[in-house]
């Protein structure tokens, strides 16, 4: 999942970046407005934090530009003012939902959950896909009452390939939802990842729900033909 | 206020009857008994021609209910007439009195007069008594005219009054009612002045100047705090935010102390923040914060202007002085530092690098500040205001940086506090000077006799 942290406090700007890294977001980072609007252009993000004060061009401002342009990348607004009027506002704007600060770091993680959730489609906290059991909150992963085991990075790559489940989804894709500026830069990465994937999640069930669909990437599938352990 | 009104009225209508009724009264009692005294007078005379005559002893028939005495000069009793002219008799004492029977009578004593000289000298005495009964049934029947009629008067007098007394109130009553629903949530409410009675207009118009004024202090108390509160919100959150990301996990120490040193920073920011908020509170109170001091007024300008420069990284803009020397001041020192230091401050940070900033003080018919940059200066529709808290030429500069937008308007108060105003002048793109302006009264005795002369 890739975030776009649009705020223009030092400390805070770290802080939930850090934080969001932290639960497994890739966050890309701004202080200012008009940079914002043009990095919401350019990628195509899970889910955007907007600060309402921003130089250069005030949240709203970008909010309400980015609607123009017809993009829905879901955005939750930070804002210092706690007014009816002014939340009205926001979401009137186009907002998909709020916050006040100072808020609880554990809330703003929760509501990007919902927000990224149901950008894919997704009502609940847990995706199922055929006898395959994602648990987004407790990051915890099961196949046929078995737990595996996956890491962080390995996580974020089912999660993403669950939330687009059946879609074929690129490696460009993948790289854009899952690494930052920060990660080593290459789309064979993704290839290494998958197959570390493909080890804990497929091979030892004997099934095959990521497949490989040759020039246009990677797809999640309820793979239920049981395959026969042998 | 009802009962006093009703009770002026009463007062003032009831005396007036009883004075009325008192006058009345005894009028009619005085020209009763004239009355009757003429007309006891008229029988006496009437009584004397009678006696007047040969000798013969006339025994006139007095009216029924009369009765008379006749004595001679020494004190006899006499049946003997006078003859002769009669002067007119002079009466020697009037009384009323009871007899025996209970009857009233009005007793005249008169001495009658001859003019003839044969006559022994003294008069002759005559005592004639006359029944009272008419002049007392008289005096009852009016005294009951009068009481009950004094009664009605007075209880409608007293109907009426409490009425009057009631409607002329309505309106007060009113504008009672209307005041006693506003309260800080409704103080946009006006007192209506419509029908109220010309005498409380203009009571009612000034309640409304009152009311407006206060509208427009608790609003701006309002903004001043939302805006406040607002400006706090960010550091917590950054503050609140980084505790929870470093708790959420275990941090080595290095993490630890990189933590620790950005909540530093972030409360750091918010102490500063607090005190500009107080340094805002203080600056309005007009009540003298500290003691007058003496204190030449250059000097401290340098000072200020000086201790700025130095808390500047690089000296980029260059500060021009032209203090006008020996101004000595007598006032809140606290104050015009505060004025000087926000001021200049101000210019500093709206003039960019290669700029200059030009401070100047002068004593004409007031004290004259000015302080005039080559910054950015202000658009017109903003010149009105950058006096207000937390309004910033810029619109979101991060209140972390310090930038609160407070400066300007701590200067206007502790200026306005002084008794002193605030002039702005931003031609378009030429930067901005600001002139304060203090009345001469802030100068130290001495100083100001010499501006007298």
């Amino acid at each position: 999942m890739r975030i776009l942290v649009a705020e223009d406090h030092p400390s805070l700007a770290q802080s939930i970046a850090k934080g969001l890294r932290e639960e497994g977001f890739v966050v890309d980072l701004t202080m200012d407005g008009s940079e914002a609007e043009h990095m919401a252009k350019a990628a195509s993000y899970d889910c955007m934090v907007l600060d309402i004060m921003l130089p250069g061009i005030e949240g709203w401002e970008v909010l309400s530009r980015m609607r123009a342009a017809e993009n829905r990348t879901p955005v939750l607004m930070l804002t210092a003012l706690d007014a009816v009027s002014d939340r009205v506002k926001d979401l009137n704007l186009g907002a998909d939902d709020y916050l006040v600060k100072p808020f609880a770091f554990e809330e703003l993680v929760a509501r990007i959950r919902v927000l990224t959730r149901r950008k894919h489609g997704k009502i609940s906290a847990s995706l199922i896909i055929g006898d395959l059991e994602i648990d987004t909150v407790g990051k915890t992963v099961h196949r046929r009452g078995q737990e595996i085991q996956l890491t962080a990075k390995e996580f974020a790559l089912l999660q993403y390939l669950a939330m687009r489940q059946g879609e074929v989804v690129s490696r460009t894709d993948i790289w854009e939802h899952l690494y930052d500026s920060e990660d080593e830069n290459s789309s064979n990465v993704v290839d290494v990842y998958i197959g570390y994937l493909r080890n804990k999640v497929d091979k030892p069930f004997g099934t095959k729900s990521i497949q490989t669909r040759r020039g246009h990437g990677y797809v999640l599938t309820a793979d239920t033909s049981r395959g026969v352990t042998a | 206020m009802t009962r006093r009104i009703a009770i002026a009225i009463l007062l003032t209508v009831w005396s007036m009857l009883i004075i009325i009724g008192v006058g009345v009264y005894f009028g009619t009692h005085i020209t009763l008994i004239a009355d009757l005294d003429d007309s006891i007078v008229s029988r006496a005379e009437a009584l004397t021609d009678a006696l007047d005559g040969d000798g013969e002893r006339i025994v006139p028939t007095p009216p029924a209910g009369d009765r008379y005495v006749v004595r001679n000069a020494v004190g006899r009793t006499i049946a003997r007439p006078i003859t002769g002219m009669i002067v007119p008799p002079t009466v020697i004492s009037r009384v009323f009195s009871t007899l025996a029977d209970g009857s009233r009578v009005r007793t005249l004593t008169l001495d009658v007069r001859k003019t003839s000289t044969t006559q022994p000298s003294g008069a002759t005495r005559i005592t004639y008594s006359s029944s009272a009964d008419r002049f007392d049934r008289l005096m009852n029947r009016l005294a009951a005219w009068m009481a009950g009629i004094g009664l009605i008067a007075g209880a409608t007098a007293s109907a009426v009054a409490v009425k009057v007394s009631r409607v002329s109130l309505r309106p007060l009553l009113k504008t009672a009612e209307q005041i006693g629903d506003i309260d800080e949530r409704r103080l946009d409410r006006r007192i209506s002045t419509a029908d109220l009675p010309v005498e409380l207009q203009p009571m009612a118009e000034r309640l409304n100047d009152m009311l407006m004024r206060l509208e427009r202090a608790f609003n701006d108390r309002k903004r001043f705090i939302a805006d406040a509160s607002h400006d706090l919100r960010t550091p917590v959150a950054a503050l609140m935010t980084t505790l929870e990301v470093a708790l959420r996990r275990p941090r080595d120490v290095p993490a630890l102390q990189e933590t620790l040193q950005s909540c530093l920073t972030d409360a750091r920011s918010l102490r500063n923040l607090v005190d500009r908020l107080m340094q805002q509170v203080r600056s309005e109170s007009a009540t003298a914060a500290e003691q007058p001091q003496r204190f030449v007024l250059s000097a401290v300008i340098e000072q200020c202007v000086d201790s700025l420069i130095r808390s500047r990284e690089a000296a980029t803009v260059q500060v021009l002085r032209d203090l006008q020397p020996g101004l000595i001041l007598e006032t809140e020192i606290g104050r015009v530092r505060s004025i000087v230091t926000n001021l200049v401050a101000n210019a500093f940070e709206y003039t960019p690098a290669g700029g200059w900033i030009k401070v100047k003080c002068e004593l004409s018919n007031e004290i004259i500040l000015t302080v005039s940059d080559s910054g950015t200066g202000i658009s017109p529709e903003l010149l009105l205001r950058v006096f207000e808290p937390f309004f910033r030429g810029d619109q979101p500069r991060s209140a972390a940086e310090g930038h609160l937008g407070l400066g300007l308007s701590i200067v206007q108060a502790h200026v306005r506090a002084l008794g002193g105003r605030c002039e702005i002048h931003s031609p378009a793109g030429t930067g901005a000077t600001f002139q304060i302006h203090l009345p001469t009264r802030l100068l130290a005795a001495a100083e100001r006799e010499m501006v007298a002369k």
